[in-house]
């Protein structure tokens, strides 16, 4: 019955219940978006890393690390090409810190390993024990567009039920041409194909 | 005779955690399952609260089975692989897993309540 991997890599959205908002009479759940990362190696006789929680943050001005994942039991310093002699100070959603830069890691998502990119990390002991990582904005839309699967459902007691997903689409995918039919509905697909919409019986046209 | 009976303790199991579940949800919003008059609409809730009822402050790996797609996708089954106090542990189990078994497997962090 599992879907099994998707071919896309994509942000699921989690929600943790709060009892301090209950408490308050506020709309008593959280939420966050959770994704994975493998770093990657030019030395082909390595092996990814561990898989990476991230969670995205809009705030984050690049992709932070958490200090113990480098020096801890992930061992990801064979990872980080270099890293920064100084350090630099950065502002999250959650508050501020310093660190140090692992400039262009390559990187891939964990359940679309196909899709690698270069991501620039800073290396925090701010984030040591939180036990994920942070995904900038800034590394999504230099790499990727966003669009969404599915839609936030909530049940009649207005708790949540049902969630989207933010799914990356690469830019210039070989296959990235997209086509438009009279609806307007929107297809992307490979150069040249020919193709008829059910609904308005027209072909869909290159734009 | 040992197989059979790790079957059947396996399954006690599962009946035990299905039973904490529902008492969990209870708990949590003051409702249960008669407060869904669509018993489908009350499965897929529910899943969507297994992880947090069962496993606060543990970090979970699981695996999500879905029926339909885009708006009308449901969530069937919520299967929990491995939870642990560590992302490391799971990450570590992740990792152990055959390539095209870690497809579909989520990691996080289900905040304490």
């Amino acid at each position: 019955m599992s879907n099994g991997g998707p071919p896309y890599p994509r942000f699921r959205f989690w929600a943790d219940h709060n009892k301090a908002l209950e408490k308050q009479k506020c709309f008593s759940w959280s939420f966050h978006a959770v994704t994975h990362l493998q770093l990657l190696s030019t030395n082909s006789r390595r092996k990814p890393s561990l898989s990476l929680p991230f969670r995205l943050d809009t705030e984050a001005f690049v992709s932070i690390i958490p200090e113990e994942w480098v020096i801890g039991p992930y061992q990801l310093g064979p990872f980080l090409k270099t890293l920064s002699k100084d350090h630099i100070p950065f502002q999250t959603a959650a508050g501020d810190g310093n660190g140090r830069m692992a400039p262009n890691v390559l990187v891939s998502f964990t359940d679309a390993p196909a899709h690698t990119f270069l991501c620039d990390f800073l290396i925090s002991p701010n984030l040591n024990k939180r036990g994920y990582g942070l995904f900038s904005i800034r590394d999504i839309l230099r790499h990727f567009s966003i669009r969404t699967e599915g839609t936030y459902f909530p049940d009649k007691y207005d708790d949540p039920f049902r969630f989207p997903e933010l799914v990356l689409h690469p830019w210039n995918v070989a296959e990235g041409v997209r086509y438009r039919c009279s609806c307007p509905h929107e297809v992307q697909g490979k150069k040249g194909l020919k193709m008829r919409c059910e609904d308005c019986n027209q072909e869909f046209n290159q734009i | 005779m040992n197989l059979r009976r790790k079957k059947e303790e396996e399954k006690l199991r599962r009946q035990k955690e299905e039973e904490k579940l529902d008492r969990g949800i209870e708990l949590l919003l003051h409702r249960g399952r008669t407060a869904y008059s669509n018993p489908e609409v009350w499965l897929e809730f529910r899943e969507q609260m297994r992880l947090t009822v069962l496993y606060p402050g543990r970090w979970v790996a699981f695996r999500d089975h879905f029926e339909g797609e885009g708006v009308s996708r449901r969530l069937l089954r919520r299967e929990v692989l491995r939870s642990a106090r560590s992302a490391f542990a799971v990450s570590k189990y992740l990792a152990s897993l055959p390539e095209k078994e870690q497809r579909g497997v989520f990691i996080d962090f289900v905040e304490p309540r």
